[in-house]
């Protein structure tokens, strides 16, 4: 496989209330972030370390992003709206922005391969590359660019770049962490429903729905993680049925989970540990691995719950009884 | 009760010397309080290939001794077996694995035989389409226990080989490719007939500390991985809710 190109990039988050510089893989790309947020990125030196950015990098960046300000202005026709559970990625290559590709999230695997290849192969060393997280409008995009630029050419701003070394180092650790705040925020945006909703949904008449979703999650009927951004809990919808009732096997999932290391109830107070497990893919759901198919393909906990979930409560089991004294 | 040649042909590769890598107890798990050595072999190990042993076809339990060409391959071999993984390589780091567990990096001195597994290697002991599938399957398949019928196989058929001396041939051990990390390889030497002064020691990192969790993260990297944090509570209240929320 043809070694991704190191690139640098420029996040503005408004939620988060800031911009950040950072050395990416192409593979990382594809990391969704929190709504309304926008991310550029030129090519930087091969082979930076993990989270490095090199000074011409960061400075190719600004650069480029005073043209994409011009460019905005004169092409006021680029429709740069992008729905709610769509990642926009634009190609801007000195003369207009050409789209991409949109990828809606999970979904559209083969978009995300065309893009990956474009990076792997195609992206030249002028070029800029911008992610669009949720712009929603025209209007909405160009107001996230305008604060971008407040932001980013604000009084000392240059010498706060320039005062770095040439290369700025992310450590190892603050990258893993700013990668789980982005996995949170990627799952956040599958609009798990709230308290209230599922009060709504299980067809509750109480008049507190918080209180009557927290009365299900501490019998461990129901599963919820703490949203930081709605300021409320939020329940993935893998233990719902299509007619939006939970799941009968919640209880004893719930109850295996609470039994792995690290994800009891008192471990993991909003979820998110649980959320994670539940949602990256494991190889030991492929169908190959639990005989059900030819498939290699890793399929995650919340995929197969609702048409196995003995499988899945075995598997939590099976974390839970973990010797690790014979896995070496 | 196993069954017929999984090789076509009894034979060995020799590993290079060098520089491996090899994920083990910090603390030994029968001697209260000692120290484990990285040199020492488990022997309680049901990993992939483990020989635990079959009275019926005269095939004693051996200890394993398992070592990977890099840190992240070892890593995975022996703590991330089943990790949880996003697209884009992420792959969320349980940060309560590492807890008693080291990362050793050892010194191979002099080359040690072993039965390659890993392509184009293979073909110099299988030749059969329908095996070389079955060894496929050996390699990649995440749950271990379903391999360990072919180490016994293998073992009976080196047993049943006479060597120089005009002895029985004892199998040595494999070399297979590492499932998550495919440029890297997965070597397993059996006790016996592993050779402990073939090895060395070169350093160990405690995985429990906050150098253990930055090489770990380090490792994944340099394998093309994104690793991920895994949520920790009471951080700015990222992930968990404020006293008294519901």
């Amino acid at each position: 496989m043809a070694p991704m190109p190191s690139l640098a990039s420029l996040e503005y988050n408004p939620d988060h209330g800031g911009l950040s510089y950072r050395g990416v893989s192409a593979d990382e790309v594809e990391r969704s972030t929190s709504p309304a947020a926008i991310r550029l990125f030129v090519p930087d030196v091969p082979g930076m370390d993990a989270g490095a950015i090199s000074a011409p990098g960061i400075h190719r960046l600004q650069e480029r992003f005073q043209h994409l300000c011009q460019d905005l202005q004169a092409q006021a026709s680029v429709d740069w709206s992008v729905d709610a559970a769509t990642t926009q990625y634009l190609l801007w290559n000195g003369d207009s922005p050409r789209r991409l590709t949109r990828v809606r999230r999970a979904e559209s695997l083969r978009d995300l391969e065309v893009f990956r290849n474009f990076l792997a192969h195609g992206a030249e060393a002028d070029e800029l590359l911008i992610a669009v997280t949720n712009a929603g409008s025209h209007e909405l995009f160009a107001d996230l660019v305008r604060a971008l630029a407040a932001t980013l050419f604000a009084p000392g701003w240059d010498s706060a770049v320039v005062a770095q070394p040439a290369v700025v180092q992310i450590s190892p650790e603050e990258s893993a962490r700013a990668r789980s705040l982005a996995l949170r925020d990627e799952l956040l945006t599958r609009n798990w429903p709230t308290s209230t909703q599922v009060a709504r949904l299980l067809g509750s008449q109480a008049a507190n729905a918080a209180q009557y979703a927290a009365k299900k999650r501490t019998e461990r009927k129901l599963f919820g993680v703490w949203s930081l951004k709605d300021n409320t809990y939020v329940h993935p919808d893998f233990q719902f049925d299509i007619q939006h009732q939970l799941h009968p096997a919640m209880p004893r999932l719930l109850a295996a989970l609470a039994a792995v290391p690290g994800m009891s109830d008192a471990d993991d107070q909003g979820g998110w540990r649980r959320a994670f497990w539940l949602y990256g893919a494991n190889p030991l759901l492929s169908e190959r691995a639990l005989g059900t198919g030819e498939s290699d393909l890793a399929r995650s906990a919340a995929d197969v719950f609702r048409t196995d979930p003995e499988v899945v409560i075995a598997l939590a089991d099976k974390e839970a009884a973990r010797n690790p004294n014979v896995d070496w | 009760m196993s069954t017929g040649n999984r090789l076509d042909l009894v034979a060995t590769d020799w590993m290079a010397t060098g520089l491996y890598y090899r994920v083990h107890p910090t603390l030994h798990p029968v001697r209260s309080g000692e120290l484990l050595s990285p040199l020492e072999a488990n022997p309680a190990s049901t990993a992939r290939l483990a020989i635990r042993g079959d009275h019926s076809l005269g095939v004693a339990p051996r200890a394993m001794f398992y070592v990977a060409t890099s840190p992240a391959a070892a890593l995975f071999e022996a703590l991330f077996r089943s990790p949880q993984m996003y697209p884009g390589r992420r792959v969320v780091v349980p940060r309560q694995r590492l807890q008693g567990m080291t990362l050793s990096t050892v010194r191979l001195l002099s080359s040690e035989p072993y039965v390659p597994l890993m392509k184009p290697d293979r073909g110099l002991v299988v030749h059969d389409a329908a095996k070389d599938a079955a060894w496929q399957w050996v390699v990649n398949t995440p749950n271990h226990a379903d391999t360990h019928a072919a180490a016994i196989d293998v073992a009976v058929q080196f047993s049943s080989t006479i060597g120089y001396g005009g002895v029985a041939r004892m199998l040595p051990g494999f070399g297979y490719p590492s499932v998550q990390c495919s440029s890297d390889s997965v070597f397993l030497q059996y006790d016996p007939p592993m050779r402990a002064a073939a090895w060395a020691v070169a350093k160990s990192v405690n995985l429990a500390t906050e150098d253990g969790y930055r090489a770990v993260l380090l490792a994944l990297a340099d394998a093309g991985f994104a690793p991920v944090q895994q949520p920790v509570m009471m951080e700015s209240h990222d992930f968990d809710p404020p006293t008294g929320a519901i």
